[in-house]
């Protein structure tokens, strides 16, 4: 599994692509773009549309099904920021359109209602929490997270605050949720403060988390983050249908040939074919015993 | 064999430790007139039997990154004699003769950067002499003429780059045909092969092994599913290969580049002891451990090119230093560490002290890089051991450094990246027909 760095805060093209081949030298793989709102934003601009590329090879860029393209994947994330439980109740309306145009969904919020709250909803991928802990988060709250598919990030960019929240909120989280569904991603648009995924592993392990855990927050829950996300864009996540302009290089063979429909050119039934080789049997019997 | 572990806090890696004994053959010896050929045939035998479990175990590991040899120069006998009254030009002509011999043996073994980078038009088909760096997807590898005129004849080997073991996808084609497929899960699910899972990662990585030779891949329908899973199912692959002129002809089409192994020798200033103790005959475990260590520290810095300007001692000779106060035994450093608690002492040089240990005053090291065949390490392991067979070194070491990223690691162990990926061995030749292998492995590695 590929290492994912699933917050990356867009500001320009030009930067937000010299971000990515830094990240991909340190040797992640996989990478998220995200655009922050607020829930009064709902008709802003969808400014990732703007083609982001990434020029250096990944270390998991090298055969890999369907594609030739040894660069990073990147994914679109819409970043909500949340205050209070009011604005909660017509979000999923003025943001419906607005969901079909990214790939992962997640709130930001300081208010523990609000965390409560959004654990319920079907629509969300990622809970980042980022206010101060002053109790302790209850499991129950997080197992119906884990029902609905909601993974909780840890931004480890948050180290370098001065409000000692990150350790606080870190430890609590790891301590609750026993590194189950926790992703850990940079969210710091900055190169110098952007680490490999072997110095996060080593860091996190020390807040609590073992050394498994460490290595699955960003591939494993990453990437089952990803395709919860991308099961939105489907019909109720059972059919999928593009055109044939979106397949990747090495998917052509998924188009319909007549190999694969017709592999013997025969559209006969089986069934069908017995009593027509009975009847030929007959007929070949009748005219010998007239011959006879 | 004695397994040491090394368990750092983050880093978790093992050191194995093999004797290999010269052990007697049941022949039937035919009967000489003299009895002096009987024992020599013997010795011989054992000898023999000695060498080719040596030539066994590096067959075995076939991708190698680099090869250090470590030699400490010995100064003849009648310098050490006269401890007292050496003079410089003594010590000279002393350390000339030893040096030469090495000059003359190993040394040329790590001559031919320039004669190999030049005759790779003119070299036999036979030797795997260039390296390349190609960028090739894996059906136009398994084409069948390329098989049975390349890779079954040996002149194929090849470990991809670029791709990490944890991260990505990993393959390996050894010389005897088999293509080793270390893939993730999602990588599995869509190629479509057979394979089984990792003893390591199970359900996140699955381990593939074809054998090219079968007759399974030699009938048109193996031989068209095979290639169908390789062009249509996955990309292609930046590989590292060791191959012959036949082979980089068939392969000249794709876009590739011609590297070179980097070698050099050298004679540094590293002051290494002449003795050292036979880590097999220590009873204490904890001793052992520590001496094994201490051992493989100091080839590591040799290698890593430390030298400092005051002469550190390395004890390694199994004795135990006495504090300067010359007080009680509370006082006496019995560690065999050096990299904890390093002593500077410029007075070793002279040998006064009979405690003291007597060092050499240059070591011999040397460096081959890139991608090492095992039929380039043989002919140095036999040099190394005959050089101390005849006294012209007091012991010597063959540090063998493996890829991180290959997915195997001796025969067909599997080999995965945990928190580290090492996959080294040491050869270190003493006195007496000794021979000892020191294997170093990460925790996540099936041959241990």
């Amino acid at each position: 599994m590929s290492f994912c760095d699933l917050n990356v805060p867009f500001k320009d093209v030009r930067t937000t692509s010299d971000t990515i081949d830094y990240l991909s030298q340190l040797g992640y793989g996989v990478v998220a773009i995200t655009q922050t709102l607020r829930p009064k934003e709902a008709n802003a601009e969808n400014v990732l549309d703007q083609p982001v590329y990434s020029k250096q090879f990944t270390s998991s860029g090298w055969m890999k099904p369907n594609t030739n393209n040894h660069t990073m994947e990147i994914y679109k994330r819409l970043n909500i920021v949340i205050e209070k439980v009011e604005e909660l109740k017509d979000l999923e309306r003025s943001f419906q359109k607005k969901f079909q145009q990214y790939h992962l969904i997640s709130i930001t919020t300081a208010d523990r209602m609000v965390m409560e709250a959004i654990s319920i909803l079907p629509w969300v991928d990622i809970i980042n929490f980022q206010g101060n802990v002053k109790s302790r988060i209850r499991t129950e709250v997080l197992r119906k997270g884990y029902d609905k598919g909601i993974h909780y990030e840890i931004n480890y960019n948050d180290i370098f605050k001065m409000d000692g929240s990150f350790m606080a909120n870190t430890t609590e989280l790891i301590r609750s949720s026993k590194g189950k569904n926790v992703i850990i991603s940079s969210g710091c648009d900055k190169t110098r403060l952007m680490r490999s995924p072997y110095d996060i592993e080593n860091m996190v392990s020390l807040l609590g988390m073992s050394t498994e855990h460490a290595r699955s927050a960003h591939t494993k829950h990453a990437k089952s983050v990803i395709l919860k996300g991308l099961t939105r864009l489907t019909h109720l996540g059972i059919i999928d249908s593009f055109p044939h302009s979106k397949l990747q290089e090495l998917e052509k063979w998924k188009m319909i040939n007549d190999l694969a429909t017709n592999p013997t050119k025969n559209n006969i039934p089986e069934e069908k074919e017995k009593e027509m080789e009975k009847e030929k049997e007959n007929q070949e019997q009748d005219v010998d015993k007239m011959k006879e | 064999m004695d397994i040491i572990k090394d368990d750092g806090a983050l880093c978790k890696s093992k050191i194995i430790v093999k004797e290999i004994t010269a052990k007697k053959k049941n022949t039937n010896t035919k009967k000489t007139t003299s009895t002096t050929t009987t024992t020599t045939t013997t010795n011989e035998q054992q000898e023999d039997t000695q060498l080719e479990t040596i030539i066994h175990h590096i067959n075995q590991h076939p991708f190698n990154q680099s090869v250090h040899v470590v030699v400490p120069v010995q100064p003849d006998a009648s310098s050490s004699a006269s401890s007292t009254t050496t003079s410089k030009a003594t010590l000279l002509s002393s350390m000339s003769k030893s040096k030469s011999k090495l000059e003359d043996t190993i040394a040329t073994h790590f001559l031919q950067r320039a004669t190999s980078s030049s005759s790779s038009s003119s070299s036999s088909s036979s030797t795997n002499d260039l390296l390349v760096q190609i960028q090739v997807s894996l059906h136009q590898l398994i084409n069948y003429q390329f098989v049975t005129n390349c890779i079954v004849k040996g002149e194929f080997i090849g470990l991809s780059q670029l791709s990490g073991l944890d991260s990505g996808n990993v393959v390996a084609f050894l010389a005897n045909g088999t293509v080793v497929l270390n893939v993730n899960k999602e990588t599995y699910e869509v190629l479509g092969l057979t394979g089984k899972h990792s003893a390591f990662n199970k359900g996140q990585r699955f381990i593939i092994t074809i054998n090219l030779m079968e007759k399974k891949y030699s009938t048109e329908d193996g031989y068209k599913r095979l290639n169908w899973c390789f062009n249509q199912r996955i990309g292609d692959i930046n590989l590292l290969c060791r191959m012959s002129t036949n082979a980089f002809e068939r392969l000249k089409s794709l876009p590739h580049k011609v590297l070179a192994n980097d070698i050099d020798f050298s004679f540094d200033s590293i002051h290494l002891p002449l003795d050292i103790k036979d880590v097999t005959q220590i009873i204490d475990k904890q001793e052992q451990q520590e001496l094994v260590m201490a051992l493989n520290e100091v080839i590591g810095t040799c290698i890593c090119g430390v030298v400092t300007p005051f002469n550190v001692d390395f004890v390694l000779a199994g004795q135990k230093k006495k504090s300067k106060d010359n007080g009680s035994s509370e006082s006496q450093f019995d560690s065999y560490s050096f990299i904890s608690s390093p002593e500077i002492d410029n007075n070793n040089n002279n040998n006064n002290n009979n405690n003291s240990v007597s060092h050499s005053s240059q070591t011999f090291i040397s460096f081959k890089k890139g991608m090492i065949l095992p039929s380039e390490i043989v002919p140095l392991a036999k040099e190394c051991r005959q050089l101390v067979a005849t006294g012209s070194a007091p012991w010597a070491a063959v540090h063998v450094s493996g890829f991180a990223d290959s997915p195997i690691s001796w025969g067909l162990n599997e080999h995965a990246y945990g928190l580290s990926g090492e996959n080294d061995y040491t050869l270190v030749f003493q006195k007496n027909n000794k021979c000892c292998l020191h294997f170093i492995l990460n925790s996540s590695d099936t041959f241990s």
